[in-house]
């Protein structure tokens, strides 16, 4: 298991979706204002998997995730990379 | 990949390897050993132990080794049980976990949904899961018995009807089902999506069948309109959505 951080928990969770684990990528950035950003970029293959139907794959996703950064006094963003 | 040779000094280590092979945890595989491998005698016929992983496609040794993961994610530690029930599974986790509930249960839905995805990635029979954590489902249930019946009240009382504040599919037929048997009162849902919510009506003022309206482009999930009351806001939000006063708030069972 990677580190238990927030970085940690949303790689794990997107390589469980996914049919392309090793695609997977999760970036990370602090915004001005201290939000934790994340940049996710799948396997195109793998689009449909991690938004889901009409998102909530997606939205589940960032939910927990926000959840964890919670338990941390922290705030999250996540986009998704388009290609 | 779904299975994998391991190999090593001892059967442990051989185990060990194997794991490594699949990024998996002991309890996910079933191990065949292949060769116990020989010692030798100063290297002379020396064998390495060998065994063969396989993921074990088990739903509940699956689930219980996603969740486990993501609470360990989340440094939760919490007591596990899972348990087979109409078909579905479930688990229900202890209360260490209640900072995965969320607003009205909203964290914990997405976790169940996350879970569900995971469990039923390959496969086309949708296998259930419903997660609980510390009796939350239960708890939010009698919570959404008492509103529904207590609306009820206000309905008869007051000649208005009500509307809830926005629900999920399982808490929506919470408070359908609790006023089936209630004829002063008639229920049915308006929104669209996650903005869906109950109406309670008086029974007496119309007739309910009167009130449905056929259904409108896609979606709707046989969701009836309510009649306009008084100038309506336009065509699809009905004098329930332009008064704010009359929405119900449901308790919030996150925080007992």
């Amino acid at each position: 298991m990677e580190t238990k951080t927030i970085q940690g928990l949303l790689t794990y969770i997107t390589k469980s979706l996914v049919k392309n684990p090793d695609d997977v990528i999760v970036a990370e950035k602090i915004t001005e204002d201290g939000i934790l950003e994340y940049t996710l970029s799948v396997n195109p293959d793998d689009m449909g998997r991690i938004i889901g139907r009409n998102g909530k794959t997606a939205r589940s996703v960032r939910l927990l995730v926000s959840a964890k950064a919670s338990l941390e006094n922290k705030r999250t963003h996540i986009e998704i990379a388009e290609d | 990949m779904k299975e994998a040779i391991g190999s090593g000094i001892t059967m442990d280590e051989a185990v060990q390897d194997a794991l490594k092979h699949l990024s998996a945890e002991r309890e996910e595989v079933e191990i065949y050993p292949l060769d116990v491998g020989k010692k030798g005698f100063l290297g002379i016929g020396k064998r390495p132990a060998q065994v063969k992983a396989i993921l074990r496609q088990d739903d509940r040794i699956r689930t219980i080794v996603f969740l486990r993961n993501i609470l360990a994610y989340m440094n939760i530690d919490t007591k596990m049980e899972v348990r087979e029930e109409d078909s579905s599974l479930v688990v229900v986790l202890g209360e260490e976990a209640a900072p995965l509930i969320g607003h009205r249960g909203q964290t914990l839905d997405s976790l169940q949904y996350l879970v569900a995805r995971y469990l039923n990635e390959d496969r086309e029979d949708w296998r259930k899961v419903i997660i609980d954590i510390d009796n939350y489902r239960d708890r939010r249930e009698d919570d959404l018995q008492r509103l529904a019946e207590r609306l009820a009240e206000q309905v008869i009382r007051t000649k208005r009807d009500v509307r809830t504040e926005p629900l999920t599919a399982p808490e929506r037929r919470i408070i359908h089902m609790t006023l089936k048997e209630n004829t002063a009162v008639t229920t049915f849902s308006i929104g669209e999506g996650a903005r869906k919510r109950v109406v309670i009506a008086s029974a007496e003022r119309s007739d309910p069948s009167r009130r449905r309206q056929p259904r409108r482009g896609g979606g709707g999930g046989g969701s009836g309109r309510p009649p306009r009351s008084g100038p309506g806001k336009g065509p699809s939000r009905g004098g329930y959505n332009s008064s704010r006063k009359r929405v119900a708030r449901t308790p919030n069972s996150t925080n007992r």
